[in-house]
């Protein structure tokens, strides 16, 4: 064989690789799968029990509780993970009224709840009535972006979200099944919410009921029989193992107890090497991980500080050996491929020098305690901070703790100067960074800076996609050009599952949409 | 009779202090149940540092955790002296009812773990002792220390490696209750079951071990043997159950101790038991159901104790005599 021929069959070996994976996937999504099969029982394990199904009651939007719940409620709309476009569910219709303070949603007929009820308006208007005249409005006014005034029921099948400002970014928040969107019926509501037991059960619209729930252990779910999209639903049951150990899920997974988890990026790293075992990594709907400041006392208040923090750091190289995630740092509150990416946004590079010139420059010494989260993972890389800026002279203590809700209740309280954050919901720009205003009620970097008012000004007043992309990014690149955070990795999505699990969406949010998929044993 | 009697008195001084201890140390610790209800805070969730702190009063005080403690404890107690033990406000449900869904699946892991580790311990320690300084015996104790050494977690990890994901012939997590399907209830507490029971084996074998060379050396072994009685039999009609006293009050300690101290255990198997709730609990400064759980582990303490007694009378009938003779 002459070197022509080798040369031609290296090309046809190409040509019909890429066909072939054309045909049959390239392995990193299941878009391509045959034709749906009904029935088999998909086997989750999850970190912690629900606590409960009353939002009054467990009014926390906690990831475990949000894995059962999705299967049980359905939002009203949904997005195309590849095309970022509107997926109408159970709402067929969104109009933006009065520039975007009044949202009209048009309700899908004929939906059902699983104990046999028509959804209508009214189910809305008691459902939002409820949650807003509880002692929690402020926490689920809150997640629903720029603020909700009320809710009306102006016929059967039409709902209007009232707002007292514009919310631009209403139909992306419509798409996020948390807590606020959990809705029952009017009538089971008024027949249950007395009763001790309103809180151990429930009904949605969703393509799953609950069957049995045996405290802190398992939570099994089956198919609603009135769900309204039959072609979706596609596995009889759903069972929820509670295992409380990342390790124990991971081995439940490979031992074939498990189908399909949620796993953090070091389980990630070790699932990969079992080839009984597919992962897909997605992008998170959540913002940066990494240090807030104070900007408003000493020595963070003066930017040479804030720059020099973060050119003494060399985060692509430290991100890299401490997740094993290779990649460019982060600068913006997007990660890559999220429908609000800023591709160009600049930040700091690392260089030890300029770090030294700017400190000398300040003249004071740089001392500070940052305050992290108890856990190992985020602690080294703390301690890696630590050493990067101790070769530029500056003296950073970490201080770990203290542990649960009284970290995020010290945030809250602004206890802290220096601290390991996180930097929330990143669904639509109306909701990201808000926080940085001078007049937020929540703004606990203290910042009260003209650019940043005005940026967020912008972003609020942008309508179309294309200025709402451009104020958005704006608004990035000032924060990252006035170094108000130091970000450390952008937040991902890690699924493992078996090869028998078909379907698997590489969900926007931090929810995989696993009562979407099938199993082809 | 009275001889019980005096044994239950005595669970009246250890019921307050162990419950008071817990209810005192939970008030230590910082934060309380109403962090855990508002739970986690997103940055972006627009919750202002004023709204989360409202909330939170409000919430204590529905709980009435703006009480002084000692207020607190002596409610708790009334309630309890009723019957009454309370809900818990993280778990939405009543304590007695989470308490009483717990511990039957903690007993039945114990039980199973006792019996696999007297199972193991048993044989092997009469074997060493009758070895006793023979290289089987000291082969026998290396492994046993071994086996002390590792920790209760790398064997979970080590036992559900091998039997779960490499073999795939046991589950590797999970738990079925007994009503529901008996063999599949066992298949799951197998791997749990083994990795506690062998932990227990070294120290059930050392105890029976120390304590039946002893017996063997006494005059009266000696005397059997003299009149010719198998080796076999002087082992299992005159040595072995002399030499079970020490192991006996292991056992009840060992039992007591685990009642609680089964938690990792729990954790890497997904097991719902006790020392999973307790766990809970703690974290989420849960004091109603704390209190609830440490309650219930001082009365099966106590009782485990109380048949530990008992049974003593049963291997040694001076034990009895003598205290009922201290008693009337």
């Amino acid at each position: 064989m002459n070197m022509i021929q080798v040369k031609a069959f290296k090309k046809l070996g190409f040509v019909l690789t890429v066909i072939a994976s054309l045909f049959f996937g390239t392995g990193v999504y299941n878009s391509l799968d045959a034709a749906p099969k009904k029935g088999g029982i998909l086997k989750i394990s999850i970190l912690n029990d629900i606590g409960g199904f009353d939002s009054l009651k467990v009014p926390i939007n906690g990831r475990q509780r949000v894995f059962v719940m999705q299967a049980i409620h359905e939002t009203l709309f949904d997005m195309d993970p590849n095309t970022f476009e509107f997926v109408p569910r159970t709402g067929v219709k969104a109009e933006a009224l009065e520039d975007a303070k009044r949202w009209r949603i048009t309700l899908r007929k004929g939906v059902k709840y699983s104990n046999g009820e028509e959804m209508t308006s009214t189910d809305y208007k008691a459902h939002f009535d409820r949650l807003l005249g509880s002692k929690f409005r402020g926490r689920f006014v809150g997640s629903l972006g720029p603020k909700l005034n009320r809710v009306e029921a102006p016929s059967k099948y039409v709902v209007d979200f009232v707002f007292s400002e514009p919310s631009p970014g209403w139909k992306t928040i419509m798409t996020l099944n948390n807590l606020v969107w959990w809705v029952r019926p009017k009538s089971y509501l008024d027949a249950n919410k007395g009763k001790k037991s309103f809180n151990q059960n429930t009904v949605g619209v969703g393509p799953y009921k609950l069957k049995k729930w045996r405290r802190g252990s398992l939570i099994e779910l089956e198919k609603n029989p009135h769900y309204w999209d039959k072609a979706n639903q596609h596995v009889d049951e759903i069972h929820f193992k509670i295992l409380k150990t990342q390790i124990s899920r991971l081995q439940a997974l490979q031992a074939g107890q498990a189908d399909f988890l949620w796993i953090p990026p070091m389980l990630a790293v070790k699932a990969k090497k079992d080839k009984r075992i597919k992962l897909m990594e997605a992008v998170q709907w959540y913002g940066g991980l990494g240090i807030a400041l104070n900007t408003s006392i000493e020595p963070f208040n003066d930017i040479r500080v804030r720059k020099a923090l973060i050119h003494a750091l060399d985060r692509k190289k430290l991100s890299g050996i401490l997740t094993r995630v290779y990649g460019e740092a982060p600068n913006s509150l997007y990660a890559p491929g999220h429908p609000w990416e800023c591709k160009n946004i600049k930040g700091y590079e690392y260089n030890p020098g300029k770090a030294k010139a700017l400190l000398k420059d300040y003249g004071k010494p740089v001392k500070f305690v940052l305050n992290m989260v108890p856990l190992r993972s985020l602690t080294r890389v703390a301690e890696a901070y630590q050493s990067y800026w101790k070769e530029v002279g500056v003296e950073a203590t970490i201080k770990p703790g203290p542990r649960g809700p009284q970290w995020r209740r010290a945030i809250m309280a602004k206890k802290f100067d220096v601290w390991w954050e996180n930097y929330g919901n990143n669904a639509d720009p109306s909701v990201v960074g808000m926080i940085f205003h001078s007049k937020h009620k929540a703004n606990r970097y203290r910042i009260k800076d003209g650019a940043i008012d005005a940026a967020i000004t912008k972003v609020k007043a942008a309508r179309g996609k294309e200025a709402r992309l451009k104020a958005s990014c704006d608004f990035q690149q000032i924060l990252a050009k006035q170094a108000r955070f130091i970000l450390w990795k952008q937040a991902k999505i890690n699924l493992a599952f078996r090869h028998h699990v078909k379907n698997v969406i590489p969900s926007n949010t931090i929810f995989p949409k696993y009562q979407r998929v099938w199993l082809d044993k | 009779m009275t001889y019980f009697k005096y044994r239950i008195l005595r669970l009246i001084p250890v019921f307050f202090l162990v419950t008071f201890a817990s209810f005192a140390l939970l008030n230590i610790l910082p934060g309380d149940v109403a962090d855990a209800i508002l739970g986690g805070t997103d940055v972006e969730s627009g919750d202002s540092p004023e709204g989360i702190l409202e909330a939170r009063l409000e919430i204590r005080k529905e709980l009435g955790l703006d009480q002084p403690i000692v207020v607190r404890y002596f409610a708790w107690l009334a309630n309890v002296m009723r019957g009454d033990f309370g809900e818990s406000p993280i778990q939405i449900a009543p304590v007695w009812e989470l308490v009483v869904e717990r511990l039957p699946v903690t007993l039945e892991l114990l039980i199973l773990s006792i019996l696999i580790a007297l199972t193991i311990a048993i044989p092997a320690g009469i074997y060493s002792a009758v070895n006793a300084d023979k290289i089987s015996d000291r082969l026998i104790g290396t492994i046993a220390f071994g086996i002390v050494a590792m920790p209760p977690f790398l064997m979970a990890i080590l036992f559900v490696f091998i039997f779960a994901v490499t073999l795939q012939f046991l589950p590797a997590s999970g738990y079925i209750p007994i009503e529901e399907n008996l063999f599949e209830n066992l298949r799951h507490y197998i791997l749990p079951a083994a990795t506690i029971g062998l932990l227990e084996v070294p120290i059930f074998l050392r105890v029976l071990r120390v304590d039946l060379i002893a017996t063997l050396q006494e005059d009266y072994i000696a005397l059997a043997k003299a009149k010719g009685l198998s080796r076999t039999y002087i082992l299992f009609n005159h040595a072995l159950r002399p030499s079970s006293f020490t192991l006996v009050t292991v056992l009840g300690l060992q039992f007591g101790f685990l009642i609680s101290g089964t938690v990792i255990i729990e954790e890497m198997f997904g097991l719902p038991g006790m020392g999973k709730l307790i766990l809970e609990a703690i974290d989420a400064r849960d004091a109603m159901l704390l209190q609830g759980a440490v309650t219930m582990i001082a009365l099966a303490y106590v009782l485990i104790n109380l048949i530990v007694d008992i049974l003593y009378g049963y291997i040694d009938p001076r034990v009895g005599q003598s205290e009922r003779g201290r008693h009337g």
